[in-house]
């Protein structure tokens, strides 16, 4: 088996990084809910999203405003609106929406060392699974 | 470099959906039971190393590492992205489900492209590590660049503007180019220094060969 001390050492090492780093996220766009006729866009490395294109919607999927996020990735609006929907995009493919009374899914509660030992949990998992499936293959040949 | 959920058209999906199922079967014809441990690893080391963010300015950027596991994987690399990319989708969302076919495709093309380059560029010479550094840059930076071209491509069949898109994908990029050239070309030099079988098959094309006749 080429199962590798160095692979593990770079894994050891990615692995100790990504714990020990509370900001340790990927690029996703975020959306903070809309409040006083305003909406913050950003990402999840605590950055913000300049010039990014939100639109808002009403509830029954109808454009109300849109517009683009100022230097700060704050974007204005009429304080008579209430938007049901909001959809922010920018030019590199992200994109995040907010919507009214939609409650976070369980996986992002759930703590980032139990995600990232979930999906560790999972790849091991699946490799498993293929070397059992190759293996039954061999023996079938 | 992760597109996410409703930002592409349908066509640009499935044209991305079906260079992965490509790539994955063509991966997987060629594993073989004992290539799978490395497989499983490099996937992990890039399900996590997506998610590390190297601050730079007023924005930050993330590893992608293609290139490295190209080299390492060969082919190979399309899996591993797309069981790495999959996971990303679900435990980060980061990284829309559906834009997942695309996602992969965009770095693992470039991450075959790597593998083979590096084939060329170490060929003749199989003890230098100064070439080995060397091309390990390269290949981190070719890496990126393709990836990137491949963003632009698929970005550009959506309504926002060209110009604006372009710019900002080679202002993030650019730096990441030149950081994972940077990264790709120390692993290497230390892969070569602590387990030097890891070049097996890129030092004697008959010894390729036979590993491949193996299979």
């Amino acid at each position: 088996m080429n199962l590798n001390k160095s692979f593990k050492i770079i894994v050891m090492i990615f692995l100790m990084i990504g714990i020990l780093t509370s900001s340790a996220y990927a690029h996703r766009m975020l959306l903070d809910e809309p409040q006083n006729g305003e909406v913050q866009v950003g990402f999840d490395d605590g950055t913000v999203a300049p010039g990014a294109e939100v639109i808002m919607y009403d509830q029954d999927g109808e454009v109300i405003v849109e517009g683009a996020a100022d230097e700060d990735g704050i974007f204005s609006y009429d304080t008579t609106i209430e938007p049901y929907r909001v959809v922010s995009t920018d030019d590199t493919g992200h994109r995040a929406e907010w919507t009214a009374d939609v409650e976070q899914g369980f996986m992002e509660e759930a703590p980032m060392w139990m995600r990232f030992i979930f999906g560790f949990a999972i790849i091991t998992f699946l490799a498993a699974i293929t070397m059992f499936w190759k293996a039954k293959q061999a023996a079938n040949n | 470099m992760h597109i996410s959920e409703g930002v592409l058209s349908a066509p640009v999906l499935l044209t991305g959906a079906a260079a992965t199922a490509t790539g994955t079967a063509v991966a997987l014809r060629q594993l073989d039971n004992e290539d799978i441990p490395q497989v499983a690893i490099v996937s992990a080391a890039l399900f996590v190393g997506n998610l590390i963010h190297i601050p730079l300015g007023p924005t930050s950027v993330h590893l992608i590492l293609n290139a490295m596991a190209g080299i390492l994987l060969g082919w190979k690399a399309f899996p591993a992205f797309l069981v790495a990319f999959l996971l990303q989708s679900i435990l980060f969302q980061f990284g829309g489900l559906t834009a997942l076919g695309v996602n992969v495709a965009m770095v693992s093309i470039p991450a075959v492209v790597c593998h083979y380059l590096f084939k060329i560029v170490t060929k003749r010479d199989e003890e230098g590590i100064k070439r080995l550094g060397v091309a390990g840059f390269i290949c981190g930076a070719v890496g990126i660049a393709l990836a990137a071209i491949f963003l632009m491509l698929a970005l550009s069949f959506t309504d926002g503007s060209l110009e604006e898109m372009g710019r900002a994908i080679l202002v993030a990029n650019i730096p990441l180019a030149i950081i994972e050239a940077l990264l790709t070309s120390l692993c290497l030099v230390f892969l070569q220094k602590v387990k030097p079988e890891v070049f097996t098959e890129f030092q004697d094309g008959a010894q390729s060969l036979q590993r491949r006749g193996r299979l």
